[in-house]
């Protein structure tokens, strides 16, 4: 088929005049306006409006739950004992970012770093002069509360004497208990010091003395105290398998420990006690049984 | 309401022979096209009856056509000429003769419908409704710039064509 430009302009002027006959016109007009009559504009079912509503609503409500309890958790870091915001913050805020610390080391770390945040809170509270012995009880409280779980987590860090009891080697057990023992005493002057500061902060301000006598003084001090007993524990028993590896220096090494034990803290008056508990350690309480060493044989 | 019928009724003899002659064009089946020109007034109606605005309403009327047109040929092509031969049925040329009485008409749009099918509309809608640039880019769904290569490649695919068959003659 072969068309030349004449014919398709031709063909083109046509198509231009293509119409609907009259009687076809009318047909489809009278088609289209009886459907006009007949038909309704399909509505919105009222169960999928309330559905779409509530959706916008709840979303809505969400973003704003979400967007206020943000910013109300973020305005709370900044509170102090008494403030409106301070139950969310030591509540709420501070355990839920300890629990998005995982490893163990991070959630020590991170209970003395709330211990510190208390005693912050303190110096603040004492430089602006709005100190309330209630409110300061609280902040005691889980200044304690820190460091006994510091203490706990860091228990759950230690190698434990079974898994000692495994090895044979001495030499290695040896090596292990005295890095233990040092990390142990390491960590305690970290908490010990952090006692110190908070019970010197309080004996500074003289309002505050009557919360120091009658609260605070015994219960640092029996915190110091159970943590020197126990450190001298550890010490001992560190002794003791020194004692077994090197027996020629056991003399040497029991002077060593009259003399560690001559050390204490001038408000420590249970001395006595400590180096009695001392003396009452028995074998079954070192790391590792004397018969398991291969020395002993 | 009433306004709507009314002018309704106006757009509908202001554009039902363009959408006709459209849907002829497409379907070379005036009973057809018939069909489907009332189809589209009917989306049309619909379409305001749910209380939507429009912008341009022949180029509307121009995407329902089309749109109707595509949905006619899917259906037409499920049922397979295959079936319908072995059911008696023999395609005949009756139908298209009733439109196109004339023999250049018939060439006219063979010939459109041999350029790149990207282009037969866009040339179609200048050549046969002497629709502008932003019509056919409304009409068609596509940009302006679009429109006015399509156009242009098209046209001169269409030359090239013609001057073809004439040295073949």
């Amino acid at each position: 088929m072969a068309i030349n430009e004449e014919q398709f302009n031709k063909g083109l002027k046509a198509l231009k005049e293509v119409r609907l006959t009259d009687d076809a016109k009318n047909v489809i007009k009278t088609r289209i306006f009886s459907h006009m009559a007949t038909y309704v504009p399909p509505t919105k079912s009222p169960y999928f409006s309330h559905i779409h509503f509530s959706y916008k609503v709840f979303a809505t409500a969400f973003v704003l739950l979400f967007s206020i309890s943000v910013g109300t958790t973020y305005a709370s870091f900044k509170s102090l004992p008494g403030d409106i915001l301070y139950p969310l913050k030591t509540n709420f805020a501070e355990p839920a970012i300890k629990l998005t610390k995982f490893s163990k080391t991070a959630k020590e770390d991170f209970d003395l770093s709330l211990a510190d945040t208390r005693i912050q809170e303190v110096e603040t509270l004492i430089k602006e002069k709005r100190i309330n012995e209630n409110e300061l009880e609280k902040n005691f409280i889980l200044f304690e509360k820190h460091l006994d779980e510091k203490k706990k987590d860091r228990e759950n860090n230690t190698p434990k004497t079974k898994d000692l009891e495994n090895t044979n080697n001495i030499s290695e057990i040896n090596a292990l208990n005295f890095k233990v023992s040092q990390e142990v005493e390491i960590e305690d002057e970290e908490s010990n010091s952090r006692v110190d500061r908070y019970r010197e902060l309080i004996k500074s301000e003289p309002k505050l003395n009557n919360f120091y006598e009658t609260n605070a003084k015994i219960k640092l001090d029996r915190r110091r105290k159970i943590d020197k007993i126990e450190n001298k524990k550890e010490e001992k028993e560190k002794n003791s398998l020194l004692e077994i590896d090197h027996e020629d220096n056991l003399t040497d090494k029991n002077t060593d420990d009259s003399e560690s034990s001559t050390i204490q803290d001038p408000e420590d008056d249970s001395e006595d006690d400590e180096v009695e508990i001392n003396n009452n350690v028995t074998p079954s309480a070192l790391p590792i049984k004397p018969t398991l060493s291969p020395l002993g044989l | 309401m009433e306004e709507h019928k009314k002018q309704f009724e106006e757009t509908y003899e202001m554009y039902a022979d363009a959408i006709y002659k459209f849907c002829v064009y497409k379907t070379s089946d005036p009973k057809q096209a018939e069909d489907l020109a009332a189809e589209t007034f009917i989306r049309l109606w619909e379409y305001v009856a749910s209380g939507k605005d429009i912008e341009n309403t022949k180029s509307f009327l121009y995407q329902i056509a089309r749109n109707l047109i595509i949905d006619f040929y899917r259906k037409k092509k499920s049922s397979s000429l295959e079936k319908m031969q072995d059911e008696g049925f023999e395609p005949s040329n009756d139908d298209y003769e009733k439109i196109q009485n004339t023999s250049e008409i018939r060439m006219a749009i063979d010939t459109i419908n041999t350029l790149e099918e990207k282009y037969r509309d866009v040339v179609y809608m200048k050549l046969v409704e002497e629709m502008d640039l932003k019509g056919i880019s409304e009409s068609l769904n596509i940009t302006i710039n679009n429109a006015t290569v399509r156009l242009h490649r098209g046209l001169k695919q269409l030359q090239k064509l013609i001057e073809n068959q004439n040295n073949g003659n």
